[in-house]
């Protein structure tokens, strides 16, 4: 597979835009994808992401803005000239064709010649694990095998650029993970830039080297998995990936307090220099970083909490628990299913967390 | 763009034969005139003609809705194999040539024929069939049946069954559920049918040229006389207004009442 | 389905019994042409009492007929092949919404709608002039009119049936939209186009009323001389041409919907 290697391009969007009549899909989007790089657009249904891959393939005319691959502008070329390999979420693999000739179709198209299609479709499809498959027609394979086909037939003409619309989405979970595996696996041989679509904040992590998150036709944040997840800068990203638990907030008479909205109690947090608004300011900690104790017993520094058990999830090797604070605030605990084995819906526990645990978030 | 020659080509070969048509109609001598209409509606014969076309159309309609809604519901009922071979039985004669369905009639209900003979075992005396009235609404109830049945089967097979084990649950009989439930879900589907079968009565003409006669001529009948025998282009045009307002009306209205109730099914088209 | 089984002797015997009689009732009469080819007195008299294959030798010697079922034939191939081209070429036009496709859509489709005898005279009095009338131009341009909305129908519905992601999928492959047409496209609509020119064909075969203006002494088509012999004397050759076109469209047809079946008689 060296024949692949370090051919992946850079892709740079340039305040993408995109707008329907009044609606504004794709809102001013830019980011840099570096050579080779496995990026995620993750975001709900809606959010512009898979406008955005459209876009970059072709398929939708941008309304403003820059998309350049090495370097070169190519909005105004049309698709079947960008070179650039799309797997869709459906396949969408000729079905009057077998599985050879859906792979080769590219080389076709670039006047490759016979013995060289042959062994490079050959060579692609070992590559996938479909050896021996090349006869087949796309209605005698499992939506499993319909995907590496349609894999294949994207990367043969190596491309540098490999876009991806949630091609997962229609397998069933166990088959997803398999093939997300495969899909790491194939990235790492083939060296080319992944850019992948997806709603599925697992999958995201499994799989990017980073993650753009989508929301209402912007990005969020465009971080590795680790950054996006210790350090979100919004609410919303907060949310995406991850569970959270997020506190309303105002500031406090000092620099590293809060105090905790219709509650009034204060709390210790990271400096609150660079917090401009009191509104929509929130602070999150991470389930696991909460935990449980008992009365005056918690740590020095830690913020401590008093509340009720409402809900104990087991989930094997975890339990979530939900502790109640107040009326509307709710406490979520991760912990290790064993730490506290007496514990039962209604009592009366602490739970606490480290000030550098928790980050001030603005927005919604 | 790519519809653009099959449009020029029905402009140049439908629209413009039929309009040309239609204009001659407010035509006499060569100037604008009503004659047309008025030689058509001054004259009593030619109003009985025109009356007979519509209760002709209305009794085919009326048969066609008595025979197309058990057999479309028995159609509900069956089970795959015995639904294909309905559907085929209905599908089947609405391929075959139209020409040789109505020469089977002319022979059907030819004197002599089996229809008389049939009507004479039963003890109905021996009407003479062709060229009466009752020939012609008889052969084209059969030629027009599938075009009642095919709207009122996919109306009536949309009919949710759970509605009228409801109505069992909640005491009713069959006969009611029938009646106050099943019946009014399936008018549509019975609005449809006769619509369609209507119209095209109304603008029948191979079926009551072979099986009618000329004293019990049909619109269309007369439309061809005009032109066959005294190339009466004006005669013929204002005929053919007539039909095609009608014609007109009656599918815009279908297409509405249709669309209203397709409107109600569905919820966004993306 | 256990509900109405449910139902009283009505529903389980009589409506059986009554479909059956519709049944046989649709199908029936176009039987009856079979059996009365074969008789042997010139006479419509049903059941014949007497058999002979005479009628049948006199289709195939009697030079009217044949140049009858000539004609028949050559303008069927050409005016299926007319509204083949037109109609998918305007199946394919139409795929994006512009402004104005509705009422495209229902201009195209018209000619199902409007009376024949409408469309009959109107062309009558638009080719006497032209000279059209009793040409085969003139046949095969008017047979093509009738044929146009079948063709637009089916190739229509086969487009629909297209997953709306292999075009995008062949561009992204390195194809222009019009290899992608060929190599994608095409092939998959090739069904669709060969239903709707059966279906342009049998209505252009079996076609009588625009034929009988048209006709001339000496070019005749065959639906129109069974309407002439019938409406003119008791010939029973008329029932072997029947019997003929009857077996002839009901194969050809069989052969269509088989084809067809295999895709969307799944859901009756």
């Amino acid at each position: 597979m060296s024949s692949f290697l370090g051919q992946g391009a850079t892709l740079e969007l340039d305040r993408l835009e995109k707008r329907f009549g009044d609606r504004v899909a794709v809102d001013r989007v830019s980011l840099t994808a570096k050579s080779g790089e496995f990026l995620t657009l993750l975001g709900p249904s809606g959010s512009g992401k898979t406008t955005t891959l459209n876009m970059i393939a072709g398929f939708v005319a941008p309304s403003g803005g820059r998309i350049m691959v090495d370097g070169r502008e190519i909005e105004k070329v049309p698709p079947h000239r960008r070179n650039i390999g799309v797997v869709f979420q459906h396949y969408a693999l000729f079905p009057h064709m077998s599985v050879f000739e859906n792979v080769a179709f590219s080389l076709k198209q670039r006047r490759c010649r016979g013995p060289e299609i042959r062994s490079r479709v050959s060579e692609v499809l070992e590559l996938v694990g479909l050896t021996g498959y090349a006869k087949n027609h796309p209605r005698q394979l499992s939506g499993g095998q319909q995907q590496r086909v349609a894999l294949a037939r994207a990367i043969v003409f190596r491309p540098p650029l490999l876009l991806m619309d949630e091609p997962l989405g229609a397998l069933d979970r166990r088959l997803r993970e398999q093939l997300q595996l495969e899909l790491r696996r194939i990235h790492q041989e083939v060296g080319i830039t992944f850019v992948y679509v997806t709603h599925d904040q697992e999958e995201a992590l499994v799989l990017s080297d980073r993650i753009a998150i989508f929301n209402g036709g912007r990005i969020e944040q465009l971080d590795t998995a680790e950054t996006l997840y210790n350090f979100p800068q919004t609410p919303f990203a907060a949310r995406f990936l991850g569970e959270s638990n997020l506190i309303p907030v105002a500031r406090g008479k000092r620099s590293g307090e809060v105090v905790v909205r219709g509650l009034g109690s204060t709390i210790r947090c990271p400096s609150t220099v660079e917090v401009s608004s009191d509104s929509d300011l929130h602070l999150l900690v991470r389930p696991e970083r909460v935990r449980l104790c008992a009365g005056d017993l918690a740590p020095i520094g830690f913020n401590r909490l008093q509340g009720v058990v409402q809900e104990i999830v087991y989930l094997g090797s975890l339990r979530r628990i939900a502790v109640g604070i107040a009326p509307g605030f709710v406490v979520s605990v991760r912990e290790q299913a064993g730490e506290w084995p007496a514990l039962a819906v209604g009592e009366i526990v602490h739970v606490a967390w480290s000030p550098d645990d928790s980050t001030l978030l603005e927005g919604v | 763009m790519l519809a653009v020659p099959a449009a020029l080509f029905l402009a140049v070969f439908f629209a413009y034969p039929v309009g040309k048509l239609l204009a001659l109609s407010f035509r006499d001598s060569g100037e604008f005139s009503l004659q047309n209409f008025r030689w058509l509606f001054e004259n009593p014969a030619y109003m009985r003609v025109l009356a007979r076309t519509f209760w002709v159309a209305a009794a085919v309609t009326a048969i066609c809705v008595l025979l197309a809604y058990p057999y479309a519901y028995l159609m509900t009922l069956a089970g795959k194999y015995w639904r294909v071979v309905l559907l085929l039985c209905v599908l089947i004669p609405f391929w075959t040539s139209l020409m040789v369905r109505n020469f089977a009639w002319l022979v059907i209900l030819g004197s002599n024929g089996p229809l008389d003979s049939i009507t004479g075992w039963l003890g109905l005396g021996r009407p003479a069939f062709l060229g009466s009235a009752t020939g012609v609404m008889i052969a084209m109830a059969q030629i027009l049946l599938p075009f009642m049945v095919l709207p009122l089967y996919a109306t009536l097979r949309g009919i949710d069954t759970s509605l009228l084990a409801a109505a069992a649950s909640l005491g009713a009989r069959p006969s009611i559920a029938f009646f106050r439930v099943y019946l009014p879900l399936s008018i549509p589907g019975v609005m449809a049918g006769s619509l369609l079968v209507f119209v095209l009565s109304l603008g029948f003409y191979l079926t009551p040229a072979i099986i009618g006669s000329p004293q019990n001529s049909l619109l269309s009948q007369l439309m061809v006389i005009q032109i066959d025998r005294l190339l009466a282009w004006g005669h013929a045009g204002a005929l053919a207004f007539i039909l095609m307002i009608i014609t007109v009306a009656l599918i815009t209205l279908a297409a509405l009442v249709g669309s209203q109730s397709t409107a109600l099914k569905h919820t966004t088209d993306s | 389905m256990t509900w109405a089984m449910r139902r009283g002797p009505v529903a389980r015997y009589l409506l059986p019994v009554l479909g059956a009689f519709i049944a046989g009732w649709m199908v029936a009469p176009t039987l009856t042409v079979i059996p009365l080819s074969f008789t042997a007195r010139p006479s419509f008299v049903f059941p014949p009492n007497g058999w002979s294959t005479r009628w049948y030798a006199n289709l195939i010697h009697d030079a009217t007929w044949l140049e009858a079922l000539k004609t028949s034939l050559i303008v069927a191939i050409l005016a299926a092949l007319t509204a083949t081209v037109l109609g998918t070429m305007a199946a394919l036009g139409m795929r994006r919404r512009f402004f104005g496709q509705r009422l495209l859509a229902i201009f195209l489709l018209a000619p199902m709608v409007v009376p024949v005898v409408i469309i009959a005279i109107g062309i009558y009095l638009v080719f006497l002039p032209w000279g059209f009338a009793g040409t085969l131009p003139g046949f095969v341009f008017a047979h093509s009119v009738l044929g146009l909305p079948f063709v637009l129908v089916t190739v229509t519905a086969g487009l629909r049936s297209l997953d709306p992601q292999l075009a995008p999928a062949a561009a992204s492959l390195g194809a222009s939209p019009l290899r992608a047409f060929f190599a994608v496209t095409l092939p998959l609509i090739a069904p669709s186009i060969l239903i709707g020119a059966v279906f342009a064909f049998m209505a252009s075969f079996d076609e009588v009323v625009v034929s009988i203006f048209l006709v001339t002494p000496t070019r005749r088509t065959l639906p129109v001389e069974i309407y002439t012999s019938v409406t003119r004397d008791i010939d029973p050759t008329v029932a072997a041409a029947a019997t003929v076109i009857t077996i002839f469209t009901s194969v050809l047809l069989t052969a269509g919907l088989v084809a067809h079946a295999r895709r969307s008689f799944a859901n009756v």
